[in-house]
């Protein structure tokens, strides 16, 4: 008897899974394993006539969900009185008359998807629910949620749950994380990341580097061989997970991270330092940041300005879009804080996919391919006053600092000037009112679209800087997901064609004399930035974290060396001859046992 | 038809949780009869686990009953049973 529990405590054999290095560190630590799906529910309102149908598919989920309570019942019945007791109670409140016919009836009357109309409905048990003065029978409302949950979850046809926090600092693992569940992620109590899918230029891994925690993407299997309590090693550098490891291999780990660590301080180093080659060629590093939060990573990391700031933070959080004042405060705090360095925000990138659900009043349809669909610029440019709001937000802000307007995914001329005629119109509005802002404020945009960099001779005059974003002019130009796990390896930076786009994007804005920044990931990549830096990029904007490496590398290049090897690299034919040549550019000017083993193997 | 008036103490040291909600609703589907709480604004119907759940009965209070149907009597009965014990049977 003895023996057979010591054999069930008996921990399990180590086990190592591998995945993508999705952002650099390595900690160990507990496992909390996410079921796939995002807690916010799909809210729609119903086509004209469709009000019985949805009433019948909420019932057929009501039947299920009943279901599922009758066969868990099944499995306690007999030996757990008390939890029996409990689904006893739960499968009498989803047949509950209160839940039943209130959401029909919203259904019916204010013709509302029945998730909404569930959503609806808990709202008002709740209210009832928060009048009761007694402790016990208040918290029970615990058990009406749940039930509710459970319909949902028929509903959607999927399952979970999003705890909201944790007791102690955990990895969280799930099949991928949407920028939404890692930014309401955003607390201290996370150590790292684990996906299933994605690569290294996944959301996930974008918003880990910037938050500095470590991630591995892209571990096939991995929520179903964890489980939640698991102590992993989480290996960032190496994208590799190791599973019930032993005290030794712990040890092992941590001491790599130690060594890590301490080349960061070396690095922390060049913070102070100018960023120039040593012939004295500068070349401004900035941060890309998504939240305000991140501030002061931005000026610890000694970054030249903010090359990108992703301002779709404000939009996706809360139960309303911001306003023009919240927005005002966000924007004048961050170029105040910066001055006189540039600070550049992009104005909303978001997709009408995102805000399908948050925005029911925009009446928008699913769209069958949203990357290629209403986003971004032409979302600003259909719902011209969440625009304005934001324009005019940008403009009171832009007598703090050098505030710089970036419009994305522009692919036309006349979009830039549909564009620039709103902004246009907003400068009256705002001086008919008084309000003070800087009429020269400097108007760029994102070049991420290839129709732009066809046409970036005719966009330059037209626009105050250009910002190459190769995260999409790659995926565009290669007809590529980043995310598709299928597809992600031929997601590559160092195509021909993307290397010569970002060279004829250069040459155009510097012929008209505007200034010409990248803003993607290639940026922070010492592997990737020497060729950027010898196309003759006025900014690489980047992670703020990456910006000393970088800057490393800068100060021990010359102006000749770097040109000459972009020269070079813009002659080869493939891929795998300009990461050649990088590989051998980076191995004689960074330290080797820090350069990341994927990128080598690819160059080999 | 039979319609029943009463009132019940609630004896149960939580007051009517969940479990004893549940059978509450138990009780009213049962039997061929109606059963509203009175007395506390709108009459609230306890075939309803929730609306029961919602008033908050907790111990010593004293509750009002109506009970309707062909059966009233018996789930008026069964209703006072279960309520006036201490313990959950």
């Amino acid at each position: 008897m003895d023996s057979e529990i010591e054999q069930r405590l008996e921990p399990s054999e180590p086990e190592t899974l591998h995945g993508i290095s999705g952002s650099p560190g390595i900690v160990v630590g507990k496992v909390v394993v996410f079921s796939p799906q995002d807690d916010g529910l799909i809210r729609y309102r119903l086509e004209p006539g469709a009000a019985a149908k949805e009433e019948a598919r909420f019932l057929a989920a009501v039947e299920r969900a009943e279901q599922v309570l009758i066969n868990l019942r099944q499995q306690f019945e007999g030996d757990l009185a008390d939890t029996v007791a409990i689904v006893d109670s739960h499968i009498r409140m989803v047949r509950d008359r209160m839940l039943l016919e209130q959401t029909l009836s919203l259904i019916r009357q204010k013709q509302i998807n029945a998730e909404w109309a569930l959503t609806r409905t808990l709202g008002i048990i709740k209210k009832k629910f928060d009048h009761i003065a007694d402790d016990y029978i208040r918290s029970r409302f615990a058990d009406v949620e749940y039930v509710a949950r459970l319909v949902a979850e028929q509903l959607t046809g999927q399952g979970r749950s999003f705890p909201a926090g944790f007791a102690e600092p955990v990895i969280v693992a799930g099949e991928d994380f949407s920028p939404e569940d890692t930014i309401r992620m955003h607390t201290d109590k996370v150590l790292g990341f684990l996906t299933e899918k994605g690569g290294s230029t996944s959301h996930t891994a974008i918003v880990a580097r910037s938050l500095g925690l470590p991630a591995v993407v892209g571990v096939s299997g991995v929520t179903s061989r964890c489980r939640t309590g698991d102590t992993v090693i989480l290996d960032g550098y190496e994208g590799r997970v190791c599973l019930h490891p032993t005290m030794d291999q712990q040890r092992l780990h941590l001491e790599y991270d130690r060594q890590h660590r301490a080349f960061s301080d070396e690095m922390s180093w060049y913070i102070r330092l100018a960023s120039e080659t040593v012939d004295g060629l500068r070349v401004r590093l900035s941060a890309n940041i998504e939240i305000p939060d991140e501030l002061e990573s931005v000026i610890y990391y000694g970054a030249t300005g903010i090359g990108l700031f992703r301002s779709e933070f404000g939009y996706l959080q809360g139960s309303r879009l911001p306003d023009e004042e919240s927005l005002f405060v966000i924007y004048r705090d961050m170029a105040a804080a910066l001055a006189p360095e540039p600070v550049t925000i992009r104005t909303l990138d978001i997709g009408g996919d995102k805000l399908f659900t948050r925005l029911p009043e925009l009446r928008l349809s699913r769209e069958r391919n949203p990357a290629l669909g209403l986003r971004s610029i032409r979302f600003s440019l259909r719902e011209k006053s969440l625009f304005q709001t934001q324009i005019r937000a940008l403009l009171r802000a832009s007598l703090h600092g050098k505030l710089r307007i970036l419009l994305p995914l522009i692919s036309s001329l006349s979009e830039l000037r549909e564009a620039r005629a709103v902004i246009d119109s907003v400068m009256e509005q705002l001086a008919t009112e008084g309000l003070p802002f800087n009429p020269n404020t400097e108007i760029g945009i994102m070049i991420e679209v290839p129709s732009a960099v066809v046409m970036a001779d005719s966009l330059a005059a037209e626009a105050d800087f250009f910002s190459i974003g190769t995260n999409d002019l790659i995926q565009y130009s290669l007809a590529i997901d980043r995310g598709n796990e299928y597809v992600a390896q031929m997601y590559d930076p160092l195509h021909p064609a993307v290397l010569r786009m970002i060279s004829q994007t250069v040459e155009a804005g510097h012929r008209q004399g505007i200034e010409v920044s990248l803003c993607g990931e290639m940026a922070g990549d010492v592997f990737t930035a020497p060729v950027l830096l010898g196309l003759g990029l006025d900014e690489l904007s980047m992670r703020p974290s990456a910006i000393p490496h970088v800057k490393r590398l800068l100060r021990h290049s010359t102006f000749a060396r770097l040109t000459a090897l972009a020269a070079n690299v813009l002659k080869c034919k493939d891929s795998s001859e300009a990461a050649a040549l990088l590989n051998q550019y980076l191995t004689a000017n960074y330290p080797d046992q820090f350069i990341d083993r994927d990128e080598r193997a690819r160059a080999d | 038809m039979n319609r029943v008036v009463w009132e019940s103490k609630i004896a149960n040291p939580n007051g009517v949780h969940c479990r004893v909600a549940a059978k509450l609703t138990d009780i009213v589907a049962a039997h061929n009869a109606q059963v509203w709480i009175t007395g506390r604004g709108e009459p609230v119907d306890c075939a309803s686990i929730l609306e029961v759940l919602s008033l908050s009965l907790i111990q010593g209070s004293v509750v009002a009953f109506t009970a309707e149907g062909p059966d009233a009597e018996l789930a008026a009965q069964a209703i006072n049973r279960l309520l006036s014990a201490k313990e959950e049977g």
